[in-house]
């Protein structure tokens, strides 16, 4: 409700649409929380880049230290079957990541156009392409992915198919929703009167209009897709080995007992994985405040 | 009314069809072949020529498409490739009482935590209370279940030993406290949608006109609330807690593996090992005409609570 109640402001003072506002990085930096989740979020990315690249150890081999608790050599310890701590959640980082990161890349590619074309041309394409994100709708959460995952079998590769197949009709939905809204607006109806192609509206003035609301998804999406791919590992369906992942470390820690007098070899992976999902949300947060302020500051 | 209702059933029964398709299209295109999984690896080729005539592998696709949609109408979702071909309903009815007295469990923990949370939130905004409670929302929005599970059993089982550990047997022939962990673990991320879906409806809610003027004529503050603004405020609170029953319906593979608990999503991650995907494409059909049936629920509520759902498809 508000949000229309804005857009309309904003055309009455002559605006064009919410752009990206200047200076949203120092807006961004200036809100503690924001700046908080950054830092761990680099800290994260740190250790994921770094500590293979110095480590000792290997995250493929066992070490002959079985059970060892932190110390010099190992400073995060090691587990039961002798494999260092750190170096098995350093590749978890950047398995995590980077398959975040990756599907999102893919989700955006199919979502975008998907959504634009949608909301853009309306009429038969729209209630074609909305049926056709509905039909993925009707599967709850990630289902889909692990039926993927279950039948084609567990390749990195198929992971992120699965997993940018379950999550690109929310994204398109969200495009699809905003541009039929600026679809409507005088800016648009201009540019369409003065005879400019679809497409070069579609890519000048809707797209640029959409990038905000497109950044906060997005960014809040990866922490979801990490928390799939997570999800996917810990069932035993994800991430194969010898390849680590903060899911299936949780899962291995668990199946072995062990963990029940080594609590730190489930509470390691699941402090990386929950404080980068839990920074990636309130990052999203924070952008959608720095990205547009006035609806900040009506909140 | 009728119009509306049959519209949206149609709707439900298209969706329930493109569920099947594509569940039968994903297996159907599987590489390797089921037949070779059914029979074994070191099966001679007669007995593997065997196998997948008796599982119907030899059709053409199409024509077992065809049967499986055929199949499906009359509550049949085909067989398992191991286990002597045994239906694969029969694994679904066996888990399916412990998942739906799980999933039960936890859609009413997570309506009653969600909705007084959410309330008391709402009632007393921008105060330390509500920032604490949205707080914790926000933990149980992106606290993944495999993580919350192994750290409560850590807590109520291991050291204070108030719980049992999980039993390994069906939940309606065990005491009820074993239920109680597995049904906070899966109410924890509907429960946080819920609540957070309930704090901006009624705060939206209490800022509308109508409110203000219940409030001017005298009213007390409580018959506002219960007369005047929750009954609004909940209508998107049950869409809410329609699609996070999606996350309760996927999150039963996780919470059951966890706390080995023989429901449907257990089965279907158990029968994965010997690469047997029937009964997790079962499973996935099941589960996910389950939850258009719910969403088609909540829509017909949604519908009866709020005449203006019915006006506005009326005139369309």
């Amino acid at each position: 409700m508000s949000v229309m109640l804005e857009q309309e402001k904003q055309e009455a003072e002559g605006l064009t649409a919410a752009r990206p506002a200047p200076g949203v990085w120092k807006r961004l930096l200036q809100n503690p929380v924001a700046a908080a989740s950054l830092l761990i979020l680099a800290l994260i990315v740190l250790m994921a880049v770094v500590t293979p690249l110095i480590s000792p150890y290997s995250y493929a081999h066992p070490t002959d230290d079985i059970s060892a608790p932190s110390s010099a050599r190992h400073w995060l310890g090691t587990d039961d079957s002798g494999y260092d701590l750190l170096i098995r959640l350093a590749m978890g980082a950047r398995v995590s990541l980077s398959v975040g990161l990756g599907v999102e890349i893919l989700v955006l590619a199919v979502g975008i156009p998907i959504g634009l074309i949608a909301g853009y041309y309306g009429r038969w394409t729209d209630t074609l392409l909305m049926r056709l994100t509905d039909m993925m709708f009707a599967f709850p959460d990630i289902l889909l992915a692990i039926l993927i995952m279950a039948v084609y079998g567990q390749s990195l590769g198929n992971l992120f198919v699965a997993l940018a197949i379950t999550g690109w009709p929310g994204l398109a939905r969200l495009v699809r929703g905003q541009a039929l809204s600026l679809r409507g607006r005088e800016f648009v109806e201009a540019a369409r009167a003065l005879g400019i192609p679809s497409g070069q509206i579609i890519r000048r003035h809707l797209l640029p209009n959409l990038l905000s609301p497109i950044i906060v998804a997005a960014t809040i999406d990866i922490a979801g897709v990490i928390i799939a791919e997570a999800t996917l590992s810990f069932l035993g369906i994800g991430v194969q080995d010898p390849l680590p992942s903060w899911g299936k470390m949780i899962s291995v820690a668990r199946t072995s007992h062990y963990w029940r007098s080594n609590p730190s070899l489930v509470i390691y992976p699941a402090l990386c994985l929950s404080l980068t999902v839990l920074c990636l949300n309130f990052l999203g947060d924070a952008l959608r405040d720095a990205l547009d302020p006035r609806s900040a500051s009506t909140e | 009314m009728l119009r509306f209702l049959l519209q949206r059933f149609a709707l439900a029964l298209v969706s329930v069809w493109a569920v099947c398709t594509l569940t039968f299209f994903i297996a159907a295109s599987a590489p390797g072949d089921p037949a070779l999984i059914a029979a074994g690896e070191k099966a001679s080729p007669a007995a593997v020529a065997m196998a997948r005539h008796d599982l119907g592998l030899d059709k053409p696709v199409l024509t077992r498409y065809g049967l499986y949609l055929v199949g499906v109408t009359h509550g049949d979702l085909g067989r398992s490739f191991l286990r002597d071909h045994e239906p694969v309903t029969h694994f679904l009815r066996r888990g399916l009482p412990n998942t739906f007295l799980l999933a039960f469990a936890a859609i009413v923990l997570a309506l009653v935590v969600g909705l007084l949370t959410g309330l008391s939130a709402a009632l007393r905004p921008n105060t330390l209370l509500d920032r604490a409670l949205m707080t914790s929302v926000l933990v149980g929005v992106t606290l993944p279940n495999f993580v919350l599970a192994p750290v409560l059993i850590l807590i109520f089982v291991q050291s204070l030993g108030w719980l049992p550990p999980p039993a390994q047997d069906n939940l309606w022939a065990i005491t009820p406290d074993h239920l109680l962990l597995p049904a906070v673990v899966l109410a924890a991320r509907p429960a946080a949608l819920i609540a957070r879906m309930t704090r901006a409806s009624l705060l939206e809610t209490l800022r509308q006109d109508y409110i203000r003027t219940a409030r001017a004529k005298g009213l007390s503050p409580l018959t506002v609330l219960l007369r005047h603004a929750l009954k609004n405020a909940f209508l998107p609170v049950l869409t809410t807690a329609g699609v996070s029953f999606g996350y309760l319906l996927s999150g039963s593979f996780v919470v059951e593996t966890v706390f080995t608990i023989p429901g449907v999503g257990a089965a279907s991650i158990d029968s994965l090992g010997e690469r047997d995907y029937s009964v997790i494409q079962g499973t996935t059909l099941l589960l996910a005409v389950i939850f258009v049936g719910i969403n088609l629920l909540t829509d017909l509520l949604y519908a009866t609570l709020d005449p203006r759902v019915k006006a506005a498809e009326g005139t369309a």
